[in-house]
């Protein structure tokens, strides 16, 4: 390459050039122009610098020539690629009032700067003497042999670029909108051609297109997707990836976040055994299908565990039941109503997502599983809260034990006797709720205080919440049985 | 081989399975001490001689690890009771025995036991 020599001033070159030439700014300000152009379009330099060009010059805004010229400055914009007007109309004002009509071929060359456009120089030819020329000589009934073929093609071509343009434009507009990320990345240094809005909504509408991948997305860079584009690009063969993990900025200036891709890096051009142009990127964010399946196997896992947690407390209700000092059909029995009063404290919590339970409803559901139709001979009183799954379960099977206990010896075992259950909840503030339940009979035989402590007192004692000891008291009166519970549930979040 | 005499620890958060491994450990001789919570836990092992433990891995949602940490440094040996099939411990209590639910009490006195010998007691049964 043959170095600059010092002694040219190229600034004076572009101003003594007898070429027309004018620099727009990426907003399509007049920067400067030379003294051709301003010959060319008869205007002073004062009129023209800092404006904005279609204020310089202006034009119906619907007409074709004005839709010309700004398509073809766009398109320089969007893909800084050099672009030409092969023949375009644009009246110039006539200094002494009203246009002039007057034809013109442009090309719009774009100054790079750092990746991006900086500049636009627009290079115009006035070609309307020859349009002049093909016009006369058609009205004259030549054969447009002459001049004029120049005129024809210039014609065809443009309108060949228009059409081109409108493809192009077309198909950019389908992978603007495709729902999958789209970006094309040429070179060794992979630089963003262009990148679709799933693409730039995924990498939290950053400035990329210009970029390349390094610059643009830094923090890929040693998650080894680089290598893999090199790879891609250098071998010529594609890369498919499935569900696979990436830490992105996927908002701007926030924080790094995991998603999940399936995605193909497909080489551009490439032959066999040959190095790609560019590498050609599609894929679909299937980061929510990937929560969607974690979830489901922590649901299955958590399923599994409650399943096993179920068969433990069957198993011990099992070993409750069936003890030595038992009869046999007694036992089975007595198992058949635990499990009973276990499922029906199930149904409950079910219904809550196993979150949590209503009081009233585990205490009236326990009674009703067990005590079937003389559920009438029950009184209830006390205020709904909600309880812990745990505490639930316990509650459920005590006051299964105690309705058991009523109908086998105390007042449900004859056809008058009732049972008053009444509670209590005292909430304390930052500390457990106090549950107070006081089961009282009447009206049934007289009750002795039995030889050992059954299951459902050392079930109540152990704890009617899984955190804290509760407190029981039986009292077998003469009236009947007493019994008074009190517990400490713990605070259920809201 | 029994478990005869020990004060065995069990850390259980559903009351109605905690009474029945009372009962299975009681039937077999042994003492039992109940927690539900991880710091009842904790506080018994500081409080009380405990010569074994068994410890319920999900503790109201928190794996009960921190208390299995402090059953090894004090060198008391434990197991660990879950529902949890497939789940493996951390790499330090990898070797632990745990026992599935629902287990037996023949499953929970043999896994006792032979932690008990794992710790070098040297004797059959656990010491206490």
């Amino acid at each position: 390459m043959l170095a600059r020599p010092q002694s040219i001033d190229f600034e004076a070159l572009f101003g003594a050039s007898p070429n027309p030439y004018v620099l727009f700014a990426p907003d399509l300000t007049i920067v400067t122009m030379n003294d051709a152009y301003l010959k060319a379009t008869m205007r002073e330099r004062d009129d023209l610098q800092g404006k904005p060009m279609f204020e310089a010059f202006p034009s119906d805004p619907e007409s074709e020539s004005h839709k010309a010229l700004q398509n073809s400055l766009d398109r320089v914009l969007q893909s800084g690629e050099p672009d030409e007007l092969a023949l375009i109309r644009y009246d110039i004002a006539q200094p002494s009032g009203g246009y002039e009509e007057r034809y013109w071929s442009a090309t719009h060359t774009p100054l790079i700067d750092a990746g991006k456009v900086a500049y636009i120089l627009q290079h115009t030819v006035d070609v309307t003497e020859l349009h002049r020329l093909r016009t006369i000589a058609a009205e004259a009934g030549h054969s447009a042999r002459d001049a004029t073929g120049v005129f024809q093609r210039a014609h065809a071509v443009q309108e060949a670029n228009q059409t081109l343009s409108q493809e192009t434009q077309r198909l950019r507009t389908l992978f603007e909108q495709a729902p999958g990320f789209v970006a094309v990345l040429s070179g060794p240094e992979h630089r963003f051609q262009m990148a679709n809005a799933a693409y730039r909504r995924l990498v939290g509408d950053r400035e990329i297109v210009g970029k390349t991948v390094v610059e643009a997305l830094p923090e890929v860079v040693e998650q080894g997707f680089v290598t893999l584009l090199e790879q891609v690009r250098s071998s010529g063969e594609a890369y498919i990836g499935r569900s696979v993990r990436i830490l992105l900025e996927c908002e701007q200036e926030g924080p790094i976040e995991e998603r999940f891709l399936d995605f193909i890096y497909q080489p551009i051009n490439a032959e066999t055994d040959t190095e790609a142009s560019g590498v050609f990127v599609q894929g679909h964010d299937v980061t929510e299908q990937r929560r969607a399946e974690e979830r489901q196997q922590l649901l299955i896992h958590e399923l599994n565990h409650r399943v096993k947690n179920t068969l433990s407390i069957v198993q011990a209700l099992a070993m409750q039941s069936f003890n030595v000092r038992m009869e046999p059909e007694i036992a089975r029995k007595t198992f058949d109503a635990r499990l009973n009063a276990l499922s029906a404290a199930h149904n409950l919590l079910t219904t809550q997502n196993w979150e949590n339970a209503g009081l009233l409803e585990t205490i009236k559901a326990s009674i009703a599983a067990t005590t079937g139709a003389n559920v009438d001979r029950l009184r209830f009183q006390g205020p709904d809260t909600v309880v812990a799954p745990q505490t639930a379960v316990s509650l459920a099977m005590a006051i299964h034990e105690l309705c058991t206990n009523a109908i086998k010896y105390g007042a449900l075992s004859n056809g008058t006797g009732t049972v008053d259950v009444r509670w209590n909840v005292q909430p304390v503030e930052d500390g457990p709720t106090e549950l107070e339940i006081e089961w009282t009979e009447a009206g049934g035989p007289p009750v002795q205080q039995p030889s050992r402590r059954g299951f459902g007192t050392r079930l109540i004692e152990r704890g009617l919440s899984a955190e804290l000891r509760s407190e029981v008291e039986l009292e077998f009166r003469p009236t009947g049985l007493n019994c008074k519970i009190l517990a400490k549930l713990p605070r259920i979040p809201e | 081989m029994t478990l005869d005499g020990a004060t065995i620890l069990i850390l259980e958060d559903e009351p109605i399975i905690g009474l029945a491994l009372e009962d299975m450990l009681s039937l077999q001789g042994a003492s039992v001490l109940h927690a539900s919570r991880i710091e009842e836990a904790c506080e018994l092992i500081a409080q009380e001689q405990v010569d074994s433990a068994v410890l319920d891995v999900n503790v109201h949602g928190t794996l009960s690890y921190s208390v299995a940490q402090l059953l090894a440094e004090r060198e008391i040996p434990f197991i660990f009771a879950t529902g949890y099939g497939d789940r493996s411990h951390p790499e330090q209590f990898a070797d632990v025995p745990t026992v599935a639910k629902p287990y037996s009490a023949d499953d929970v006195r043999k896994a006792l036991l032979t932690r008990a010998n794992c710790a070098g007691s040297g004797d059959s049964s656990i010491p206490g």
